[in-house]
This record gives C-alpha cells, sequence and structure tokens, in this order.
C-alpha cells in the first residue's frame, strides 16, 4: 500500500440528487449521501436495484449534477471548475468502466486503448508502449489489431479495463463490470480489475450485486434510502 | 492530430475497412452532384465560346454604321483601311425586302456587297463553298446586277431552284406610290445558295451587288455602313471604343462603331443566363446529397449516443464531441468534391465518346449535331466555375455537419451513458 494512503482522492459530502417523474412528481435517489475514497484503496457499494448507485458514480464524476452536495477530486471543488477545466481534471483523475463496454466499433483494440490518452491530450510515444503492456497484463498479447466485434464479452471488458487504466487515474469508477459476464469469466474480470489497479496504485471503487467480489475490496458501503448507511 | 479529426477519420475509415457503407453513400452523393454541376457548367461554357466562335467567323469584327445614309464614305473608307489595327474593310447596305417565287412570299433581310472587298471581311466564299448541291452552288463571279444568292433554307422555302426567277418588293415603292408613280418589281434571277451552317442566317438572308442594293433602296451612291475584319491581335471592343472617340472628334463623318459584341450583346446575354439558371437548378442536387449527410450523421449521433457519453466520461468537451461529427461532414465534402472533380474531368475527357455511343444506342447521331451545328460536345475548362463549384459544396456540407453536430453537444452524458 502507498505512503500517502490517508490521501482522500474522492469525496462527495452531502450529495443529493433528485429527478423530475414523468407525472410532475420528484425522484428523491440520493438524500445527502457522504462518501470518501482513500487512495490507493478499494470501495464496493452494494443496494438493490434502483437503490441509485449509478446516479450516485454519475453525480461523483460530475457526469450528472448533483441537486446539493459538494463532491472533490483530489481536494478540488467540482462545482467550481470551469467547463474545460472539468473535462481536463476528468481525464486525469477518473477512469470509468461500465457494465456495457463503450468500445468504439471502428476502432481496433489498441486504438480504443489509445483513445483515453489522446482525449486527454498525453499522447506520446511511451502512449503506445504502455498500452500494449496493459493489454498484455489483461491477457490481450495477441488482440491488437482486432476489433471489438470481433471479442467476447469479457475481453471486451478486459480492453476497456486497460483504457481505464492508460491514464494512471487516482480513482476507477466500475459500475456493475461483470454485470454482463458469466460467472467464471466474471471471476477473472475482477482478480484483473483488483490487481491492476492495486498495482497501479489507482483507488478503486466496484458497483457490485455479487457479496463475494465486495469481501475482496479494502472497505463495503450499503446503499439505501439514497445514504450509505454502512462503511466498514 | 487533434482526436475529433482522428475519430472523425475514423468513423469514415473504420480500422481493417476501406470505408463506411453509409459514410460511402453520402460522399457519392456529393460525387455526383459535384460531377453534374461541373460537367453542365463546362459544356454549357464551351456551347457560349462555340457560340461566339461562331459569331467571330460570320459577323465582322467591327460595323461602322452611318446614322442616316452614308454618302462620302469613299474617304471614310481608304480611311479605315489606312488604320493599323484594321485588316480589311468593305462597304454594305442592308435591309428587309419582300421576296415572291410565284406566289410564295417572304421578307428576308437582303445584303448588298462590294464583290472585291466582301471576302476580305466576311468568310463568304466558305459560305458559298459549303453548298453541296452541284447546280445550286456559285462562286462571287457569279453574282451581277442581274442575280441573287440566298440563303440555302430560303431558297428551300421559296421552293426555288436552278433557273428560277424572284420578284422583289421595296419599300421604296411605297414611297414611290405616294407620289402616284409606279415601280415595277425587280426580277433577279438565282445565281445560286450559301450555308453559313446557321439557321437563323441561312433561312432568312439574301446577298446582292451593292449597286442592286443601292437601287432597292433608293440610296443613289450611299450605303448603310462599313463592316471592318481587324488583326488577329486586336480587341475589337477596345478597337471599337477608340474609332467611336476618333470619329466622335473628328465630327468628319456622323457614324456609330459597334464591336461584333455589343452587336450580339442580348443574345450572349441570353447564354450568360441560361448558364446560371442551370447552375441554379443543379445546386438542388448539392443540396439534398447535403440534406443526406445531415441525415446520416444525425443517425450516426443517435446509434453512438452511449459511446459519445464515454467520451465525455474519459475527459472529452461537448465541444469536441460535436466537431467531431462537423469534421466528418466537412471530411465528406472534402472528399466528395475532390472526387466529384475528378469524375468531371474523367467524364468530360471522355464526353464524345459516351454521347456518341448514347446516340448510337437511340440512333440519332445526324439529328443531334445538325441541331447543334457542330462536331462533338463542346467544353471549356472554367478555373473559376471549378473552384466557385467546390467553395459552395463545401459550405454546404459543412452546415450540413452543423445539425447533427449540435445534437450530439446536446446530449447530457448520463443519460448518454443510460440509453439503450
Ligand atoms: N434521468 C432520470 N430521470 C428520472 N429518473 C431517473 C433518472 N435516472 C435515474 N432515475 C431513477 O433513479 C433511480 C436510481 O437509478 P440508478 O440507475 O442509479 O439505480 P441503480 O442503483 O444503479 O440500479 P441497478 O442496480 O439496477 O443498476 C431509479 O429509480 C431510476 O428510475
Ligand atoms: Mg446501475
Amino acid at each position: 500500500m502507498s505512503e500517502d494512503q490517508g490521501r482522500c482522492v474522492l469525496e462527495a459530502c452531502k450529495v443529493s440528487k433528485t429527478f423530475d417523474g414523468p407525472d410532475g412528481s420528484r425522484i428523491e435517489v440520493l438524500r445527502g449521501a457522504d462518501l470518501q475514497v482513500y487512495s490507493g484503496t478499494s470501495l464496493s457499494i452494494r443496494g438493490e436495484s434502483g437503490s441509485g448507485k449509478s446516479t450516485f458514480l454519475n453525480v461523483v464524476s460530475w457526469l450528472d449534477t448533483p441537486s446539493a452536495g459538494t463532491v472533490w477530486w483530489d481536494g478540488v471543488d467540482v462545482s467550481k471548475l470551469s467547463a474545460t477545466e472539468l473535462s481536463r481534471r476528468r481525464a486525469e483523475v477518473l477512469g470509468f468502466v461500465f457494465q456495457a463496454y463503450y468500445l468504439m466499433p471502428e476502432l481496433n483494440v489498441l486504438e480504443n486503448v489509445l483513445m483515453s490518452a489522446r482525449i486527454k491530450g498525453s499522447l506520446k510515444r511511451d502512449s503506445r508502449s504502455r498500452a500494449e503492456g496493459l493489454l498484455e497484463k489483461v491477457g490481450l498479447k495477441d488482440r491488437f489489431n482486432q476489433l471489438p466485434g470481433k471479442l467476447s464479452g469479457g475481453e471486451r471488458q478486459r480492453v476497456a479495463i486497460a483504457r481505464a487504466l492508460l491514464n494512471q487515474p487516482s480513482v476507477l469508477l466500475a459500475d456493475e463490470p461483470t454485470g454482463n459476464l458469466d460467472e467464471k469469466t466474471a471471476d477473472i474480470v475482477m482478480e484483473l480489475l483488483l490487481g491492476l489497479c492495486s498495482d497501479q496504485g489507482a483507488s478503486l471503487v466496484l458497483v457490485t450485486h455479487n457479496p463475494q467480489y465486495a469481501s475482496q475490496t479494502d472497505h463495503r458501503a450499503q446503499l439505501s434510502g439514497g445514504l450509505f448507511n454502512q462503511i466498514l | 492530430m487533434p482526436w475529433p479529426l482522428y475519430l472523425a477519420l475514423k468513423q469514415l475509415f473504420p480500422t481493417g475497412r476501406f470505408f463506411s457503407f453509409y459514410s460511402g453513400l453520402s460522399i457519392v452523393g456529393v460525387t455526383l452532384g459535384v460531377m453534374v454541376l461541373l460537367i453542365v457548367q463546362t459544356v454549357m461554357n464551351g456551347f457560349g465560346d462555340k457560340i461566339r466562335e461562331n459569331i467571330v467567323a460570320r459577323d465582322a469584327d467591327i460595323r461602322v454604321i452611318g446614322n442616316g445614309i452614308l454618302y462620302d464614305w469613299k474617304p471614310l473608307l481608304a480611311e479605315l483601311e489606312k488604320r493599323p489595327e484594321v485588316l480589311a474593310a468593305t462597304p454594305y447596305a442592308e435591309g428587309v425586302v419582300m421576296m415572291k417565287n410565284d406566289n410564295i412570299p417572304f421578307m428576308p433581310f437582303i445584303r448588298g456587297i462590294d464583290l472585291n472587298r466582301e471576302s476580305n471581311v466576311f468568310p463568304l466564299d466558305q459560305f458559298l463553298d459549303n453548298v453541296e448541291i452541284e447546280e445550286l452552288s456559285c462562286t462571287l463571279d457569279d453574282l451581277d446586277d442581274e442575280t441573287i444568292i440566298l440563303g440555302i433554307d430560303l431558297a428551300h422555302s421559296l421552293q426555288s431552284g436552278p433557273g428560277t426567277t424572284l420578284e422583289i418588293f421595296t419599300p421604296l415603292m411605297l414611297e414611290k406610290a405616294k407620289r402616284d408613280e409606279v415601280l415595277l418589281p425587280r426580277e433577279m434571277e438565282l445565281a445560286g445558295l450559301f450555308q453559313s451552317g446557321w439557321y437563323e442566317v441561312d433561312s432568312n438572308s439574301a446577298i446582292v451587288t451593292l449597286r442592286v442594293m443601292q437601287e432597292l433602296y433608293g440610296l443613289g451612291s450611299g450605303v448603310h455602313g462599313i463592316a471592318l475584319k481587324l488583326n488577329a491581335d486586336q480587341n475589337a471592343e477596345i478597337v471599337a471604343r477608340t474609332l467611336q472617340r476618333y470619329f466622335d472628334k473628328s465630327g468628319a463623318h456622323d457614324v456609330r462603331v459597334l464591336s461584333w459584341l455589343k452587336k450580339n450583346e442580348s443574345f450572349l446575354f441570353f447564354l450568360k443566363m441560361e448558364k446560371w439558371v442551370m447552375f441554379f437548378i443543379m445546386i438542388f442536387i448539392i443540396l439534398v446529397a447535403s440534406f443526406s449527410i445531415a441525415v446520416t450523421l444525425s443517425v450516426s449521433v443517435l446509434r453512438k449516443t452511449r459511446e459519445i457519453g464515454l467520451l465525455t466520461a474519459i475527459g472529452a468537451r461537448q465541444s469536441q464531441v460535436a466537431s467531431t461529427f462537423c469534421l466528418q461532414s466537412i471530411a465528406i465534402g472534402v472528399m466528395g468534391v475532390a472526387l466529384g472533380i475528378c469524375g468531371a474531368l474523367l467524364a468530360l475527357h471522355y464526353r464524345n465518346i459516351v454521347v456518341e455511343s448514347l446516340l448510337k444506342l437511340f440512333n440519332a447521331q445526324n439529328s443531334f449535331y445538325r441541331l447543334y451545328g457542330f462536331e462533338g460536345i463542346p467544353a471549356s475548362y472554367s478555373v473559376r466555375d471549378f473552384v466557385l463549384v467546390a467553395i459552395f459544396t463545401l459550405i454546404l456540407t459543412a452546415v450540413a455537419g452543423l445539425l447533427p453536430a449540435i445534437r450530439a453537444a446536446r446530449l447530457k452524458p448520463a443519460e448518454a451513458l443510460r440509453s439503450e
């Protein structure tokens, strides 16, 4: 474990999120949720379907703005950032893995991974070798030139993990990364995810339904009633 | 390379494939539009140039026309012939008469010519040579004060043939009739025909000697004007202006100086208008092609909603996401224009082969070329037109890209990611 263990890389403070329902009603999904993610640690979030786990990840990554509350990335109040700064910091601080893999169908595996470096504006000569290194680590050594359409679900998710880690984010947000995979493949992907994050010193926020995976993280949180009521 | 451009090109030319099917269709649309527009413009230019050439070939470069009858034209002729710009000059008198063969009347334009000078200014010898009917071909030597030469189509309308005698009535008769004098119609024998290849000329003109025309019109020794042929390097328009200024200043002769351009101004203007009208009609092809780009890319925004959400999640700005689609549209435009120009050049290069085989297919070779009076399809390449079409198309396709770009920029990342 790294030395700045105590540093808070991602913090949500009293975050609320309310949606407008179809008939003018208001759906309160988050009601002042607090969460801290410390550098180099892993955290799992569990909760019933519809409890607002995905909503929380969206808000905490500022892909959606909270109705109330504050979010800090590496100690910076996100609401104070300009749109350009926000995009830049997001590329630096956060990495994403989703249940659906969201790979660009017209790019091959390597190009998909490099996309995150392109967008961050940090595409250099060593980006390529770093990307190849990551792909080797996720076991896709010979598949660099393959198009995503020709990969299995597990392989696609591994590409997505490599893409998320290329920019060496402080925090990797994973929203049910194994939700579309069979048990055996899910185990492999989960092992890779946990292993690579701790290798790279990236914190991991893992949304999962699987208690077994949840038990493998350093901390565990339960989302219910719009609040985290159990952080171990 | 900025990543939006990279992604735009990758979406047009995905890794491992030559091009994406939908973008390919859009490119073809633009290509066809540009091609058609350029081909039509170039051929229209060609027609215009050809027609101008023909006007130049059958008309004098400049006419010095008297305001009224020119009686002392001999010193004027000598003066004009002496000028360095002038290659040759010939006096003429012309006007409308009524002509009758048996009971078929016609009101053609008749021209009295100076037999010694006419051929230096007008290609009349060539026109006489063009006539392929043996017994009706003649030379200027066959023309005297008793004979007349008719345009080939006029002769046909009058049903005249070898040995026909025509009766000619002139406006002078009306003048005489007012004074209770009777002037009998003049009888003239057909000497032969001429063929300029221009229906409007061949169907409506006749040629007599200058003396006959002077008598028919009661001009005495006067003429209507002097036609000039200029040296090859002279610009008719400029020389006409110089001459006009010269005559205005000297005041010796009351004349107007008209270049062939001025004289045929309305016809040439009509040609130009026609070209622009065609341009505006053809533009709609490109407009439609641009719409198809807008539609294709909007559908692509829809298809890629979730990927667009992901781009934002990994640090893309809305403006960059939007420009990905705008750049795609511009790239489609650039490629469409490039291919369209190549296609147009190719088609124009082989235009005669193409048209020839089409005509052969429909068995219409002869009538087609007779209709237009020249060999093959003319073409005249204008860099200005090419640049104009290219710029116009690029602007339209760029504008077409705005619609999908705005749609992409409006997507909220969280909603984009959760969309199915
Ligand atoms: N844009 C929206 N408009 C209206 N309601 C929304 C919107 N987004 C989410 N919700 C609602 O918020 C609630 C939480 O949704 P969310 O996707 O965060 O649940 P979740 O915990 O991720 O569930 P799952 O485990 O099934 O993925 C749901 O009831 C959903 O209907
Ligand atoms: Mg969810």
